[in-house]
């Protein structure tokens, strides 16, 4: 009965439309729009009467969306529904639809929706108007998928700020209908003059619904942040606007923000840097006193600790010469950009979740990038000092870098691939704490790739057997001949830490780095102790890979040069590409968890047993009668 | 106006580091003291892009420009210069001086007159965000064509490259 009333109300419309086109007589009516909040797989319910039901109506969103720190955006987005009763037409929220709201990819963002509604249900008969009418005031706030942790954290930090800078402190918890209780308001802010008070529930910034201190970002249009908020128990909203004129330039605190910075940075270099080094000399010394009887490195000090500290005030006191080269300001520079390039790399070292100085988006990449400033100075030293030493030592030293960096990246591109981010955290934070959630277990793949780039990380950063620059048998000191006292002091004071840098990567990479075993990252964020103690587990397992060098250094002769690039270009990088695809091969399939656990335990404990059958060989050996103490490194 | 803010005060030193540095590539007499100057160019530069926020480029500019193209630089000059002659490789020259001043002034002041014309749109990004993953999608995405033909080319060059070097080192080899 209802439907043979619509359609002879459609028929009536068709017959009117043929005098007046436009405006036909509102023969449906729209009331709301239910839920107000949806995300993608919502179905959205258009709230009306007399709708034609079983009919299929297209409908159109017109007006502006709110977006946090974005200007508003005005967009006519369409949409379809089918009117299930007289009452209702139901959309079906899907993704696209999502996406048109909220943005794609990385700019997607929670977005309030406000504007009008035209809801049309096409004509019976062709060439008959459309049944339409419109609903004024609609809002609808869409949630985008959830956003990447990094941008996430990126723009709570950014509301924190804004919040901060209007002089609100947020609540830490947030009541589960949404918006943002204050709990305090600094007296005299921005905010206390716009009349907001502590124990408000700000409901929406400048027409975008609140949910999250992510979206107290202010649209930045005008020269207030709008405000609507509820107090006590009344209802009712109340409007409050924030001048925030001075938002957009930072707040002189980024200042001292910078400074403090800086102050860290240099005592990382002085209380981190130095004494790893030292000690570095120290141990590699006493390690190269026992496996080749080198008396000397063992003879000061009560533990034998002096003579690197003696070594180092020698090196300072020590008259500072400038051969009578042509260019004697290149001979200058170069020691510091070798410096340069390497302390910064320690600008990304995550030592602990917190304890990292700048978790850069791109880490792993800028400490590649970063390097290549070690590259240009030992190149330039070994020009400037004018010899021939000097000068095979710098091309030796850039040639050797630059071709070892090519498989060395590929490597490191095949964790990253597996991660699916350049940031160090994230890639610890994909690995677990046991051995077996390591990447150096996940698979035999990982595990030669972890042994390429271990190996051509050797050869970056000049250490045996591919200490080519420095061969003293060939080139004198390499680069370095020309320079003594602190400039000497400053390569090699790098050179050490450079071991330890593309250590403490390694063990980032490919041991789970500051993950204690048995312990979640949330529980070990909890407690401080629990991080100063992923902080030690890290430098255990950097020194760890430190003693690998060192052994590595003493035991096996050095490679000749030609043989050292053929070795890189012919077997290096077939290899690392090899390992790329096989990586590559390893993603598409993304064998399930238990495959996973089952791969990794088993990496693990043949690589136990590995160990074992070295230990006990080495105990044979040393309880052999007329023990030749020797150890093959091949095991 | 006269705040002070850490991006404006980056700006300047970043500013004044390029400058510096490419009036070092342009006035030098050594060749080698060019390259330098150009590190220090290649560095300002970068620091630029992480100022625009465009983290992924900045290090790409280093790793690229300083690991790749400077080190070649410094490379060709060391096999094809002695230190003598790199010394004064790059004098000035004494010829037309006059007019490469009148062109230089010409040139500065159309710069200039068009910088102080221009209405410079000012960035309304508040939020930093990173932009790795969406120039990986860019690059894999709608210009994955442009992408696949760049690596080709990469790839020609790369070729063209070793063919050429093995040709000479036959023609050396030869007795």
């Amino acid at each position: 009965m209802r439907l043979a009333l619509h359609v002879f109300a459609l028929v009536l419309v068709s017959l009117a439309s043929s005098c007046a086109r436009d405006a036909g007589p509102q023969l449906i009516e729209v009331l709301d729009l239910a839920p107000h909040e949806v995300e993608a797989g919502d179905r959205v319910e258009v709230l009306g009467a007399s709708f034609p039901q079983g009919k299929h109506a297209k409908m159109t969103f017109r007006g502006t969306l709110h977006r946090p720190g974005e200007k508003p955006e005005s967009a006519e987005i369409p949409a379809e529904g089918d009117a299930t009763s007289a009452t209702q037409i139901s959309i079906d929220f899907t993704e696209g639809l999502q996406q048109l709201f909220c943005g794609v990819g990385e700019g997607a963002a929670h977005t309030t929706f406000d504007g009008e509604l035209e809801v049309s249900f096409p004509a019976a008969t062709a060439g008959a108007p459309a049944v339409s009418t419109t609903l004024h005031a609609a809002t609808l706030d869409v949630r985008p998928p959830t956003p990447r942790r990094a941008v996430l954290d990126a723009r709570r930090t950014e509301g924190e700020r804004a919040l901060a800078y209007m002089g609100i402190r947020p609540a830490k918890t947030s009541p589960p209908s949404g918006g943002i209780v204050v709990e305090s308001v600094e007296p005299g802010s921005r905010a206390d003059k716009a009349g907001i008070q502590a124990n408000d529930l700000l409901t929406s910034l400048d027409k975008l619904r609140l949910t999250s201190l992510a979206d107290a970002i202010p649209a930045g249009a005008q020269l207030l942040a709008t405000f609507t908020l509820r107090r006590g128990t009344s209802p009712a909203e109340i409007t409050r606007e924030v001048h925030i004129e001075s938002y957009r330039g930072s707040p002189p605190a980024d200042l001292y923000g910078a400074a403090l910075l800086i102050a860290i940075a240099a005592a990382v270099i002085i209380f981190f840097m130095a004494p790893t080094a030292g000690a570095l000399t120290w141990v590699e010394r006493r390690v190269a006193g026992r496996m080749r009887s080198r008396a000397r490195a063992n003879e000061a000090g009560r533990r034998r600790a002096l003579t690197w500290r003696a070594d180092g005030i020698k090196m300072l006191l020590e008259k500072d010469v400038v051969p009578s080269a042509r260019d004697s300001r290149l001979f200058r520079l170069a020691p510091y950009l070798v410096f340069i390039g390497v302390s910064a790399s320690f600008v990304v070292m995550p030592f602990g979740q917190y304890l990292i100085a700048a978790d850069l988006d791109v880490g792993i990449l800028y400490v590649l990038a970063v390097t290549s400033l070690v590259t240009v100075g030992l190149l330039s030293g070994g020009w400037a000092a004018d010899n021939e030493y000097s000068l095979t030592g710098g091309i030796r030293a850039a040639g050797q870098i630059v071709s070892c960096q090519v498989p060395g990246a590929i490597a490191v591109a095949c964790i990253v691939m597996m991660t699916g981010s350049l940031r160090l955290q994230e890639i610890i934070h994909a690995q677990g704490g046991w051995p077996w959630e390591w990447f150096l277990f996940k698979n035999p793949v990982t595990f030669a790739t972890f042994c390429l780039l271990f190996t051509t990380a050797l050869a970056q950063v000049n250490r045996a057997p591919f200490e080519l620059p420095e061969a003293e048998s060939e080139a004198a000191a390499g680069y370095a001949t020309g320079y003594v006292g602190v400039r000497y002091l400053f390569f090699f004071f790098a050179e050490w830490a450079n071991v330890f840098v593309m250590c403490g990567i390694a063990a980032a990479l490919f041991m789970g780095g500051w993950q204690v075993p048995g312990l979640s990252t949330g529980a070990q964020e909890a407690h401080f102790g629990l991080q100063l103690v992923g902080a030690l587990v890290f430098l255990a397992k950097a020194w760890m890979l430190l003693a690998l060098v060192i052994w590595i250094r003493l035991t096996w002769p050095r490679v000749r040069v030609e043989r050292m690039m053929a070795l890189c270009w012919k077997r290096f990088v077939p290899m690392a590409f090899a390992a790329f695809a096989l990586c590559a091969g390893w993603v598409v399939w993304s064998p399930g968890r238990t495959a996973q656990t089952v791969m990794g335990v088993g990496m693990f404990a043949v690589f136990c047993v590995a160990l074992a059958r070295f230990a006990q060989r080495v105990r044979y050996n040393l309880h052999a009668p007329q023990a030749d103490a020797r150890l093959n490194p091949f095991l | 106006m006269a705040r002070v803010d850490i991006a404006g005060v980056a700006f300047v030193a970043l500013a004044l580091l390029t400058l510096g540095s490419a009036a070092i590539v342009a006035f030098a007499r050594s060749v080698m003291h060019s390259a330098a100057g150009l590190l220090g160019v290649l560095c300002g530069v970068a620091g630029f892009y992480a100022l625009l926020s465009a983290d992924f480029l900045a290090a790409v500019q280093l790793l690229v420009y300083v690991g790749g193209t400077l080190v070649v630089f410094l490379f060709a000059v060391m096999l094809t210069l002695t230190s003598a002659r790199a010394a004064s490789s790059n004098e000035p020259i004494a010829t037309g001086r006059r007019a490469a001043g009148w062109a230089t002034i010409a040139l500065a002041f159309a710069l200039v007159t068009i910088a102080l014309d221009t209405i410079w749109p000012l960035g309304e990004k508040l939020v930093q965000l990173p932009t790795t993953a969406k120039l990986g999608h860019a690059l894999l995405g709608p210009y994955a064509l442009p992408f696949e033909l760049l690596a080709l080319l990469l790839l020609a060059t790369t070729v063209g490259a070793l063919a050429i070097a093995r040709s000479a080192v036959k023609v050396g080899a030869e007795p």
